[in-house]
């Protein structure tokens, strides 16, 4: 990160510790988001990676350290002064969190009507553009209940970027969804992020979707930062429990057909291929 | 040693004086939006509509019953003393200033408040809740603010059609299962029901209407633990809402006697 040592972080977490009664969650994280870039939070399930994106917008308030958000602190402040922050962020959440009374369109246009924006010709089109950039073009009046777990999750990602924010936060965009689904979610990511240079963290366990799409990895364990690095660096690590990670052997909650001990040589299969899809034509080293 | 029984009391008093202070806090904070909130027309309908309109059956049966059957049970007495004439007053004064507050205030409780808790306790466990504060939505303004104005408009609207479908009942009883004079039992109907008893009806409907409102609310957003939890707060906003209700009704019946005195002790 050498290159990024005098660009200002857009997310920048100091040591944020967190405890729900007696249950420490977060001991101290630390870590930045660059500008443009996709970081990926990867950890075992309860390690408290929801508990921190929830920290980054401002919808809980750390014990302790700070959050910044493009340079101003959102942690511990009145409710109010986190506005400004939070447009420059959108939120995607783990189960999409559709508000089930609307339909599609209602849904997507809600953060704008909401934001003040009543000229019903811009809301249609802002709200068709950001359907038809997640490829739900003709769903606009399904209602949630009415469409599939991959659908709800590419509506939620519509209803995060329809109001152009700077930075996105995606809470385990590809959990529950078939493997073809799921890739298809991660490479809309990826595009979001390239094509409108909107920096992105994404919280997941998938870690063949991390490996295909992350500029950078942040391993969280036992609440604080375990691990750092490229996808490159990960797959290099000699550390056993970066390789039991990346390999599924302790991945505790992995959906059922990831399950490795389901079916080991599948899980393999899925992460060489991650690997090799990635980085055969970069390297002639073998994996 | 341990005092289970004793134990039990604490808590559960505990557990009391917590929901009644994160009532109160809703409350204060439900009244702050009234100024500082953002005003939406659709979403005021939209409960007015679901409260108003969609309880009536409800509450027009319950009130027709209500008022059917005391108009009965008087009569069987009154006919001992040869005063049937007098049911009408009887029922129509009831049903103003005790039964018909109560009687829809238990069935909104029910019907209403549960409805509330459930859907307000779902969008929280499924973070509904969490995503509308990230689109910088006060949850308090956008859910807790319309249901409270909502159920202040319908409660004393439902509230007066309960007392008259339960009158028009007990005319029915009267007049055509007990053969009782009309023109005398319109006429004692009519002289003893006053404005005051209106009046006190109409107070009661409201605090009733604010009380539901705020304690199915207050149920739904401390939901935790998922489905189970759902239940849970439905099942503890109906019954916190119920039994607060008859407190409150009793306490002011007490304080609304004294301020509006029946007609005949005026
Ligand atoms: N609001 C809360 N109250 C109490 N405990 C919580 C709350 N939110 C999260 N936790 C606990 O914090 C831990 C981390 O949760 P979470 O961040 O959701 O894990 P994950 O890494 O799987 O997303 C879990 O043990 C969870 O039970
Ligand atoms: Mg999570």
């Amino acid at each position: 990160m050498s290159d990024t040592s005098n660009i200002q972080p857009f997310i920048k977490v100091d040591q944020i510790t967190q405890q729900f009664g007696t249950q420490k969650v977060l001991n101290g994280v630390s870590f930045e988001v660059f500008p443009g870039e996709l970081v990926a939070l990867i950890g075992g399930s309860g390690a408290g990676k929801s508990v921190i994106l929830k920290h980054l917008d401002g919808l809980l308030d750390p014990l302790t350290g700070h959050i910044y958000i493009d340079g101003q602190e959102i942690s511990n402040i009145p409710e109010k002064k986190k506005y400004p922050m939070r447009k420059k962020l959108g939120f995607m959440f783990q189960q999409g969190a559709l508000f089930d009374s609307m339909t599609v369109f209602e849904n997507v246009a809600f953060p704008l009507g909401e934001a003040g924006i009543t000229d019903e010709k811009e809301l249609e089109k802002r709200v068709m553009d950001a359907l038809a950039s997640v490829g739900l073009q003709g769903s606009e009046d399904k209602m949630p209940a009415n469409i599939s777990g991959g659908m709800i999750k590419r509506v939620a990602v519509a209803r995060a970027i329809v109001s152009d924010p700077q930075c996105l936060l995606y809470d385990e965009p590809t959990a529950g969804l078939d493997p073809i689904v799921s890739d298809s979610v991660s490479y809309l990511i990826r595009n979001i992020c390239i094509n409108q240079g909107i920096t992105t963290l994404i919280v997941t366990h998938d870690m063949s979707s991390v490996i295909h799409i992350a500029d950078r990895i942040i391993y969280l364990k036992e609440g604080t930062i375990h691990w750092q690095g490229t996808p490159r660096d990960m797959i290099d690590s000699p550390d056993p429990m970066i390789q039991d990670f990346l390999h599924g052997v302790s991945g505790e909650d992995w959906n059922k057909l990831n399950n490795p001990k389901l079916n080991p040589d599948f899980q393999q299969n899925i992460i060489q291929d991650a690997i090799n899809d990635r980085f055969s034509t970069q390297t002639s080293q073998p994996l | 040693m341990q005092f289970p029984l004793s134990t039990k009391v604490g808590s559960i008093s505990i557990e009391l004086l917590n929901s009644a202070g994160a009532i109160g806090k809703l409350f204060y904070q439900t009244l702050w939006c009234f100024f500082t909130g953002k005003f939406r027309f659709r979403v005021l309908i939209e409960q007015i509509a679901r409260i108003g309109v969609e309880s009536q059956p409800v509450v027009i049966l319950t009130g027709a019953f209500t008022g059917a059957v005391l108009e009965a049970q008087s009569l069987f007495q009154l006919q001992i003393v040869k005063m049937e004439a007098m049911g009408g007053a009887i029922v129509a004064v009831g049903m103003f200033r005790e039964l018909g507050p109560a009687i829809t205030g238990l069935m909104l409780a029910g019907r209403v408040g549960s409805a509330m808790a459930a859907e307000i306790g779902t969008m929280k466990v499924t973070e509904q809740i969490d995503a509308l504060r990230s689109m910088n939505v006060n949850p308090i303004d956008y859910l807790v603010k319309p249901r409270v104005i909502g159920m202040l408009v319908s409660t004393p609207i439902l509230m007066i059609e309960s007392v008259i479908v339960g009158i028009v009942a007990a005319y029915i009883v009267g007049i055509f299962a007990f053969d009782v004079n009309e023109a005398y039992w319109v006429h004692f109907m009519t002289q003893f029901v006053t404005l005051s008893d209106i009046a006190v009806s109409i107070i009661k409907a409201f605090i009733f209407g604010l009380i539901i409102a705020l304690i199915s609310c207050s149920c739904g957003l401390q939901t935790e633990n998922g489905a189970v939890g759902v239940g849970k707060s439905t099942m503890r906003a109906m019954v916190y809402a119920s039994v607060i209700l008859l407190i409150v009704n009793f306490i002011m019946t007490m304080i609304l006697n004294t301020l509006f005195p029946m007609g005949f002790m005026q």
